[in-house]
């Protein structure tokens, strides 16, 4: 904090990336936040573009709002610097600030009747530009919705209300850039939605906007730049595509997720997982024997078992294929409609080595994809569990002329477990060796 | 619904309504009394103020102009100064505190004033001062008090309305504790200090009026400056930061203001109750919140009421003098629960 501002000066020239063609709104260096003698924050080294729409993630507790209090000077760090505009934050003046950032706070009381129209007018304060008062004002009230309750109460409005006003108040600050913490707080999802355009709007006008957001997918949907915190530090930093995958979700959030990619935007869905407490099937390597979406039901539920098994061999579009690509699990693909060539059966007879336990779906067998499961008996004579999935039986998907019934009945009498459904082969393929 | 035209209507309503009911009042204050002479006689005096004393016809008494100039006249321009002057100083502390009950006494400001007003009173040595002894002390004791309560509650230079408040109840209690061993220790004064804390505009003197008018009106004109300002303070000092003031220094200095004010007026008039916080709070129900059209409503009503209050003090077991202070606290206390009960929420 009182570090010589020529030092500062020269740490700035130094840090200021080449190239880059507009300097940073807000710049953090080696930011941190102590409240009540725990550190909160920090050290956190980061830039928040100009022009960019920015928001701030992180499971709670991370310190995503205290991150953004320190950007509005609500809180001080206890080291390190903050810049704005490449001048040092605790150099401005309140009325300044007020005149460059936003903000739209995560608690809001106000218990004195005012109008919402003047308790919006408040915003104004430090403009310092009385002729263009009204019409901000009403532009506000218009943009949040609000145009028809400017005459109601403030102590008479429901909490969604109540939010709108308050993001109304700031609106009517007009300022380049917005700071806001958790604004959909008290929304329904008509008007999260209403909001989130209204930012992006916004954000098209040239306005620089962070904003701290619990939903991931609103969060991809509508930022260009994700800033991903985890126990007060920076997790992860850039667009919404590179961030969000399974593992740095599982890392930060402790949650596991698809990410489904098939828009311009990732789309991230919940593995309602019922993983045991242990993480030693995620250790236990699977493999599955694939194809023609016979496998879908089945990888969604290992998955949600906490396993990520490989996956081969499938054509790349097979829709088990893309349930692979979803939850980013290895798989073993191949160009459709032809047998599959040599150098693919050996890639796949690599990860069938390293799996502990071959889970065989229901796959239709013609001459084309018999390699995989004459690999599956070679490894069931050698020792390997390997679980087959008996329903509809063999005979039904055996198109190679009694080739595919013939390797079945080996495996079975190599000591393969019959499994009748997906529950019984997840947990055959949970069971402990020993059970075995 | 209360739109922002119709508060505007509303306003200009009131505060018409509020200079006629002053004009009336101050006539009917100078003309009612325990002097000997009829209504009637005195409103021919009072009327022959305005023409330039004294009239020959014999329409009153020729002692009347003086005792009207020197007696009523004072008393009740005191009255009216003395009343804004609480009032506002209530409507600034309840909008510093964003706390509808804030006022002077709970801040400990009435405290101190108290306490200086019983060492003058006690203290012999002091009076050779002259009149100004007890003001003076009264004065210094109610800003002494004001700072004590602000530094017991400012840890690491944040002050919050919480800790104000407990710390304005502490220091109180124990400043009215000193206030009453001094009594009971000098009992040959004891009536004198009662009379002073029950509160009363008795011994109101144009003089006493030039050194509190220019503090009350100096603290309004600041005030009014600072009107928008606390109508930020009311959604917290962070808030008010976000939109664009100095919350910390603005708020230390609207106290520092509003205790001043409470100062002024407590050091001639005793302690008068509930006006602080009555004022304010029936006038933010009827022109709202704003305090730039709060605080001067409440400065006219506070001067309007206590006017009356003293009026009937004076009057009503005449010769006898009721303290104002019983006549404010005996009809605001009640006033104040039935608001309670009617309307919750402010």
């Amino acid at each position: 904090m009182t570090a010589p501002s020529d030092a500062a000066a020269a740490a700035g020239t130094v840090a200021t990336p080449v190239g880059a063609a507009k300097p940073p709104v807000y710049e953090t260096r080696a930011l941190q936040v102590d409240l009540g003698g725990q550190r909160v924050l920090g050290p956190i080294d980061l830039q928040i573009a100009q022009g960019t729409f920015a928001g701030i993630l992180g499971p709670n507790g991370s310190g995503k709002t205290t991150f953004l209090r320190a950007l509005t000077g609500g809180v001080r760090p206890s080291g390190g610097e903050i810049f704005l505009r490449e001048r040092p934050l605790r150099e401005y003046r309140a009325a300044e600030l007020a005149r460059i950032a936003g903000v739209v706070p995560q608690q809001f009381h106000l218990d004195f009747n005012f109008t919402v129209e003047e308790m919006v007018a408040m915003g104004r304060y430090a403009q310092g530009a009385p002729a263009a008062d009204g019409e901000a004002v009403a532009a506000a009230l218009r943009a949040t919705g609000m145009t028809d309750l400017a005459g109601r109460l403030i102590t008479g409005l429901s909490g969604g209300e109540r939010q709108r006003a308050l993001i109304a108040q700031t609106l009517a600050q007009q300022t380049p850039v917005l700071l806001l913490d958790e604004p959909l707080n008290n929304l329904d999802l008509n008007h999260q939605l209403e909001i989130m355009q209204l930012l992006s709007r916004l954000h098209g006008e040239g306005r620089t906007i962070a904003v701290v957001l619990h939903d991931l997918n609103i969060a991809a949907q509508y930022c260009h730049e994700l800033v991903l915190l985890d126990r007060g530090r920076l997790a992860a930093q850039g667009t919404p595509n590179d961030i969000l995958d399974p593992k740095t979700i599982l890392e930060v959030f402790k949650v596991r997720v698809a990410v489904h990619r098939q828009g311009p935007r990732p789309y991230l869905t919940p593995v309602w997982s019922r993983a045991p407490e242990d993480t030693r099937a995620v250790e236990r390597r699977v493999h599955v024997i694939a194809g023609g979406g016979a496998a879908s039901g089945l990888l969604e539920e290992l998955v949600a078992h906490g396993f990520a098994p490989t996956i081969g061999i499938v054509s790349v579009f097979d829709s088990d294929y893309a349930v692979a690509e979803r939850y980013e699990l290895d798989v073993v693909s191949a160009p459709p409609f032809e047998p599959f060539p040599p150098e693919v059966v050996q890639e796949f007879d690599s990860l069938a080595d390293e799996a502990e336990v071959i889970i065989v779906a229901p796959v239709f067998f013609g001459r084309g994809n018999l390699a995989p499961l004459r690999t599956a008996l070679q490894a069931c004579r050698a020792g390997k569990r390997v679980v087959l999935l008996t329903d509809p039986p063999i005979m039904e998907r055996d198109l190679s002329g009694g080739e595919a019934c013939a390797l079945v009945s080996e495996l079975v009498a190599s000591g393969a477990i019959e499994a009748a459904g997906i529950a019984q082969a997840v947990e055959a393929a949970s069971a402990t060796p020993s059970q075995a | 619904m209360a739109t922002g035209h119709d508060r505007r209507r509303t306003y200009r309503l009131v505060m018409a309504a509020l200079v006629a009911a002053l004009v009336a009042a101050v006539v009917t204050a100078a003309v009612v009394g325990a002097a000997g002479m009829s209504v009637g006689e005195a409103f021919r005096a009072f009327a022959g103020l305005f023409r330039g004393g004294t009239d020959a016809t014999g329409n009153f008494p020729d002692w009347a102009p003086r005792l009207l100039l020197n007696l009523r006249l004072p008393r009740i321009v005191l009255a009216l100064v003395v009343g804004a002057a609480l009032s506002t100083a209530g409507a600034s502390f309840q909008g510093i505190f964003r706390n509808p009950l804030a006022e002077p006494y709970l801040l400990g400001v009435s405290a101190g004033a108290a306490l200086g007003a019983t060492v003058a009173i006690v203290w012999k040595p002091l009076t050779s001062l002259g009149i100004y002894t007890l003001p003076l002390l009264a004065f210094i004791g109610a800003v002494l008090a004001a700072f004590l309560v602000y530094r017991v509650a400012t840890i690491g230079g944040y002050t919050s309305a919480a800790s104000l408040l407990l710390a304005g109840v502490a220091v109180g209690s124990t400043l009215t504790a000193i206030t009453s061993f001094l009594m009971v220790a000098t009992e040959r004064d004891l009536h004198t200090v009662v009379v002073w804390l029950m509160g009363g505009l008795t011994t109101a003197t144009w003089n006493k009026i030039w050194i509190t008018l220019p503090v009350v009106v100096a603290g309004f004109i600041y005030m009014m400056l600072m009107s928008r300002r606390m109508n930020l303070l009311l959604m917290g000092e962070e808030r008010a930061r976000e939109l664009g003031i100095d919350s910390r220094r603005t708020r230390r200095n609207l106290m520092v203001v509003a205790s001043l004010t409470t100062a002024a007026a407590v050091s001639f008039s005793g302690l008068i109750g509930f006006i602080g916080l009555m004022v304010p709070h029936i006038m933010r129900l009827i022109v709202g919140p704003d305090h730039r059209r709060l605080l001067p409503a409440t400065a006219l009503f506070g001067a309007l009421l206590l006017l009356v209050a003293d009026t009937v003090a004076r009057t009503a077991m005449a010769p006898a003098e009721i303290p104002v202070g019983i006549i404010t606290a005996a009809t605001g206390g009640p006033f104040f629960l039935y608001l309670l009960r009617a309307r919750r929420g402010v």
